[in-house]
């Protein structure tokens, strides 16, 4: 846990965690708040993230593949399509498999995480992807 | 004909609809019970899973502990059992977190006092208590919880047996010393569980399948071949040559594939003694 501690605190990012189970939403957005001390919005389904998404000015975006009404895999390319072409986004499922790392390529997703979580490891990948999109939106 | 009393007809539709009434109310107020139950559990536990989640996450600790405590504290709001649903919650966020952050888990539920409730629930609950007092007690390493468990290894409920198989399993560090006493059939769905279980653990945790060769249950027998074949592990071929000429079709098939096996291991190692091995063998396989 002590490494956390070292994450640099980013007040002003928006991150949103789009995922149906309350206890996987909550200890990822409560982890997120208490070691970056960045705002975190929950959705429980894709349609609401893919709202939230419209609505809000997201930094990131961490979600899981299976959700109600609109699967994680069609949020995510409704945002690229429409939405936020350059919005990092972290797939944390149960389910990253090879065949769907294929699926979603690179262009797609940022970065995958598996569950159960660790939060030491999430917690580095957030920081790395919040960092590489400050750098990117610095250059552009 | 008998001449129907208009007060009489009156009197019954009046009791009628009074009873009626009272039969309306009377399923209405149970469904409302029913229903700010059911709401209340769900809110409660969702508070109790928020302070669990504060407190793994959060640097400041004490205050979710508190709170924690004197919620737990009540045993009871509103017929729910709080420390019941605490150990679902406890249970719920085993699931979601990695392996490295249980230890602290353990902790709060040792601090919370809920692993003498659950071995309690072990030990005279129902069924669906017992199996969540095994899964959460199993999960979060509570060792005292292991002779208690251990108790209905041989239960004549599948179910129940299944499930304190795989908690020993995760509590003991001999994963599979049960298949010593194992008298009743060893099932598919059975070893298929131990064999899910067995993929989570490390390698040095596996044991050698061979020392169960001799097993009376047939069952057993078949497994741990299985489980040769699939660890790749070398057993004894005087054993292995048995077993191949052993009346059950299925037993004798997966000896011989173990035997093929240890064929290749042994001829695969230059140092092994074993290739100094007879041919002769392994004549009686009609290996292609």
């Amino acid at each position: 846990m002590d490494t956390l501690l070292t994450h640099q605190k980013q007040s002003d990012k928006t991150i949103l965690v789009c995922d149906p189970d309350f206890i996987s939403s909550t200890l990822v957005a409560s982890m997120i708040k208490n070691k970056l001390g960045t705002k975190c919005l929950t959705a429980p389904d894709g349609r609401a993230g893919a709202r939230a998404v419209k609505e809000f000015n997201i930094d990131l975006i961490i979600t899981e593949v299976y959700l109600p009404y609109l699967s994680g895999c069609a949020m995510i390319e409704l945002i690229r399509n429409e939405i936020n072409a350059t919005v990092p986004i972290l797939l944390l499922s149960s389910d990253v498999s090879i065949k769907m790392k294929e699926n979603l390529n690179q262009t797609l997703v940022n970065a995958f995480a598996e569950k159960p979580i660790n939060l030491d490891q999430l917690m580095t990948k957030i920081s790395f992807l919040l960092q590489v999109n400050e750098e990117k939106l610095w250059l552009s | 004909m008998a001449i129907l009393n208009p007060t009489l007809i009156a009197v019954s539709i009046g009791i009628t609809a009074l009873a009626s009434i009272a039969l309306f109310a009377s399923i209405f107020v149970i469904r409302c019970t029913k229903k700010r139950r059911s709401h209340m559990k769900k809110r409660m536990g969702r508070h109790i899973s928020y302070l669990l989640i504060q407190v793994l996450t959060s640097d400041e600790k004490t205050n979710s502990i508190k709170r924690l405590k004197r919620i737990i504290g009540k045993k009871e709001n509103m017929h729910v059992s709080v420390r019941a649903l605490a150990t679902q919650e406890f249970i719920n966020l085993a699931r979601t977190v990695s392996n490295d952050h249980l230890p602290a888990l353990q902790g709060l539920f040792l601090n919370l006092g809920l692993q003498h409730f659950n071995i309690l629930r072990a030990e005279k609950g129902r069924l669906k208590q017992k199996l969540k007092a095994f899964e959460v007690l199993s999960k979060l390493r509570i060792i005292t919880a292991l002779p208690v468990i251990k108790q209905y290894v041989l239960d004549p409920n599948k179910t129940l047996r299944a499930e304190a198989i795989m908690s020993l399993m995760r509590l003991s560090y001999n994963p599979l010393f049960f298949l010593d006493n194992q008298k009743v059939t060893l099932s598919v769905w059975e070893a298929m569980k131990i064999h899910g279980m067995l993929k989570e653990m490390p390698d040095e945790k596996i044991p050698q399948f061979s020392q169960w060769l001799n097993h009376r249950q047939k069952t057993v027998v078949l497994f741990c071949l299985r489980m040769i074949l699939h660890y790749q592990q070398k057993a004894d071929l005087q054993l292995l040559t048995r077993l191949s000429k052993s009346k059950s079709v299925r037993v004798a098939e997966e000896a011989q594939k173990a035997l093929i096996l240890r064929k290749i291991l042994v001829y695969s190692d230059p140092d092994e003694e074993d290739n100094q091995i007879d041919q002769n063998d392994y004549q009686h396989l009609n290996v292609a």
